[in-house]
This record gives structure tokens, sequence and C-alpha cells, in this order.
């Protein structure tokens, strides 16, 4: 008898068992496959980018998926001033450019936050970088 | 140690504190604000002025004046002077000057793609936005849940909005070249530049590659300040995942995702690079501020600042209606009304 009530209470249970373990599995596959189209959707077209960047200018057009007829000529091209551009030049415009933006903003901008402190917040909340970077929690100021 | 990291939550309850640290906080304030704080205002206060202010004000400024020209009667060459609403009448009532006589703007002029020129940025805006949010939510969830290979679907959702988008714009132009990947893969034989609907539906595309990262990270940020037990316990309660989304995930992620599409849409709004590069504006793919930089490589000053105050103004009119009736909140803490009522 005992053992019969035992049998008819564990069937049900192991069964409910694997029906979750069958449906975390399948949650899992779904969030990897999900996750594997983003990835894709978001590296292809770069990596399309670095192949052509590497492939002969008569291949340009070439539709192989993997890197073929590699040379580094576009990047000798690139770099050459024969053509009138000046990439070297251009990168240590950047360069330059972005630092001195990032210092000036940065001075002006640590004045700033301490002026927001100073004047929003009792000195007990102060807390540095607190709002950056933006976590765009319903409580992010500018 | 006033100065070390605490979370906003917590420096909100407000614990009570003991005497000392109330005595030091009172001190602290004083020697904080006031004339301190005002002497840190006015370096700010100083950049803004040269950097925001005067730039607007001299764009307004400049969009009242007249073109300095010849003047008919007298044959004399004569400055400008001020023009009243002549340069905003040119482009919202489509008025040209022909010969001294005020005439519509004739078609093919860039006076003539004003409206047009609304109508593709609303559709860019519109069509992007949209499409943003929505894969943009997708990849959120994906992210927020654990499981191995998570930092590498992080990192590379990274990678389209590292991009410069310059680079963007001219990466996918290689893609849909006629003879580019996107034909073939695709097999079809369409001139992706030639018309009006393959060129927007490319550039739309570009755009969604390059910025849906940027709302998948916004709205993950929103999504993790979700507690977790809120969650457990409508699974306890036997809810279905659609009802959890719908009930659980969309009111509590709201005020995120609204911030997010804000910021999103005055972006759109502005778009200049991906259609600059990719078309230069041919096929009815002319923007706002495409016009606007046309107009200026014209040599109409005026009537070029008067079109970009009028983008100003649109722009300022849809965050308006974000802020105001859609109730984004993206300066201040969400109020606990506004959250009772969402549902």
């Amino acid at each position: 008898m005992t053992t019969a009530t035992a049998t008819q209470d564990t069937k049900p249970d192991t069964h409910v068992k694997t029906k979750a373990r069958n449906r975390k599995r399948w949650e899992s596959a779904r969030t990897y496959v999900f996750a594997a189209l983003i990835v894709f959707w978001c590296l292809l077209p770069a990596y399309w980018m670095v192949v052509t960047a590497f492939r002969d200018v008569g291949f340009t057009y070439d539709s192989t998926p993997f890197f073929s007829h590699v040379t580094l000529d576009n990047f000798r091209a690139a770099f050459s001033t024969d053509t009138g551009n000046h990439l070297t030049r251009a990168l240590i415009n950047s360069l330059i450019v972005g630092v001195i933006t990032t210092v000036i903003s940065l001075l002006f901008g640590i004045l700033r936050r301490m002026r927001w402190h100073a004047l929003t917040s009792a000195p007990s909340t102060w807390s540095w970088g607190s709002s950056w970077p933006p976590r765009c929690s319903p409580a992010w100021r500018w | 140690m006033s100065t070390e990291p605490q979370s906003g939550a917590a420096a909100k309850t407000d614990q009570p504190s003991s005497r000392k640290d109330e005595k030091e906080v009172s001190h602290r304030k004083e020697a904080t604000q006031g004339r301190a704080a005002s002497m840190l205002i006015v370096p700010s206060i100083i950049v803004l002025t040269i950097v925001i202010v005067y730039p607007v004000i001299a764009a307004v400024f400049q969009s009242f004046q007249k073109d300095a020209g010849l003047d008919k009667a007298t044959g004399l060459f004569v400055a400008g002077g001020f023009a009243g609403l002549a340069n905003y009448k040119h482009w919202i009532l489509q008025q040209c000057t022909a010969g001294g006589v005020t005439v519509p703007c004739p078609p093919g002029t860039l006076g003539a793609q004003f409206w047009s020129s609304i109508g593709t940025t609303f559709f860019f805006t519109v069509a992007t936005v949209v499409l943003e949010t929505a894969i943009g939510f997708g990849m959120a969830v994906i992210m927020a849940r654990t499981f191995r290979g998570r930092g590498l679907l992080r990192a590379s959702v990274l990678v389209p909005w590292a991009i410069p988008t310059a680079v963007t714009a001219k990466l996918w132009f290689f893609i849909f070249a006629f003879e580019g990947i996107a034909n073939k893969i695709f097999g079809t034989t369409i001139l992706w530049s030639g018309s009006a609907n393959p060129a927007r539906a490319v550039i739309i595309i570009a755009d969604v590659w390059k910025t849906t990262p940027f709302m998948a990270l916004l709205i993950l940020a929103g999504l993790q300040i979700i507690p977790g037990d809120v969650y457990e316990a409508a699974k306890v309660d036997g809810v279905t995942a659609w009802q959890r989304f719908v009930h659980i995930t969309l009111p509590l992620v709201k005020p995120a995702l609204m911030v997010a599409i804000l910021f999103r849409t005055l972006d759109a709004l502005r778009m200049y690079d991906l259609p600059q590069i990719m078309t230069g504006g041919a096929n009815n793919t002319t923007t706002l501020s495409i016009l606007v930089v046309q107009e200026i490589r014209s040599g109409n000053f005026n009537s070029a600042s008067a079109l970009s105050t009028i983008t100003f103004i649109v722009i300022f009119l849809v965050a308006l209606i974000f802020v105001k009736f859609l109730g984004v909140n993206a300066v201040e803490t969400t109020t606990v009304s506004g959250k009772g009522k969402a549902k």
C-alpha cells in the first residue's frame, strides 16, 4: 500500500520537474539564439568593412565571405599624400581637438559639479560622479 | 568622510545621524553655499554664454537681416538692414524674389524643398525611432538576462555605436552599392541610391544599426533598476510572461524608456551626416540640416539662419510635446503620483 502511494506521489512530481527543466532549457536556448542574432547583426557589417579594407581594389565587390585577395595596399593608399589626402595630419588634428576639448570641458565640468552639489544637496549626500556615467534612472539629473 | 560615494537611494532615507555629523553638515553647508558656489558658477556661465548663448542670438539676429546687394533705384551697393519676416516667409510661405518681384519658389530651388525636407526629416525620425525603440528593447531584454557570453554580447553591441557616423555611412554605402554584398545576398538588382524608397530604406537601416545599441543601453539601465523580487512575486502568483512584461516591466521601465525616446527623437530630427554622405540629399532624402548647409553653401547666410532657427523651433516644439504632454521627466525625479497613475 505504502509503496503504491509513494510511486503515485513521485510520478507526477518528477513529471513536473522534467517539464520545468525542459522549459528552462528551452528558455536559455532561446536566449542564446537571440544573443547570437544580436552579435551577428552588430558585428557583420563591421566585419565586412574590415574584410573590404584588406581586399585588393579590383575585388572590392567580391562576395567571398572571408578574407580574400589580402593586401595592405588600401592602407598604404590611405596614408599616402600623393592624392592630396593627409590622413596622418587629420589623425593628429583629431587627437589635438579631442584632448583639448576634453581638458577644457572637464575643467568647467568639475567646477559645475561642485556647484551642483553645493547648491542642491546636503553635503552628507556628496557623492562624486554619482550621476555619471548616466544611468538614466528616473533620478537622473543633467 | 562626507565625500565618500553613497548611492542616491541610501542618502534619501535620511537616517538619523549622530550629533557630531549634523554639526559638520551645517558647517559644510555654510562653507560651500553662497559666495563660493557663485564663484564656481561664474566660469561655467561665461563659457556657456560664449559657446551657446552668443551663437544662438547671433543666428536669430541674422535671420531678420536682408541680404546685401544692389539697390534697384539708385544702382548703389547697400548693406542689408532689417528684413522683417521676409526670410521666414521665404521658407514657410514659399516666397522667392525673382528680379525684385515676389513669386512662389520655382521647383528645384532650395526654397521649394522646405516642406518636403520637413516631411523627410519627420519620416526619418518616426521610422528610425520606432525601429530603434522596438529592437533596442528586445536587445536590452536579452542583455539583462544572465548567461554565459553576456560580456561578449555587451561588447559587440558597442561596436556599431563606437564607429564614427561618417564611417558608418561609407560602410553601408559599400554594402548597398549596386555591386555590393546586399544585392548579391538577396539576389536583387536594386540601384539603392537611385530612387527615393530604396535610398530612404538604406539610410534608415544604417541609422538603426548605428543607434539601436544606444537605445538598448539606456533601456537596459532602466531594466536593471527594477527589483527582481517583483518578478518573483508575480511568478508565485502564476502570472504569464506576457502579463509580467505588460504590467511590471513596461510601467517600471517607462521613465527611462521615455527619456531614451526623447533623446533619440531630438537627435534624429537634426540628422545630417548619414543622408549627406550616403545620398547627398538626392531622391527626397534632404533633411532640414542638409538644407541649412546647402543654403549656407549657396551664400544665403540670412535665409540659412532663418531656416536653422525654424529647425530649432521645430525641435523645441517636439521636446515640449514630449515633456508637457507625454510626461517625460528628463530633469527631475519622478513623482510618486506619476508612478501610481502608470497602472
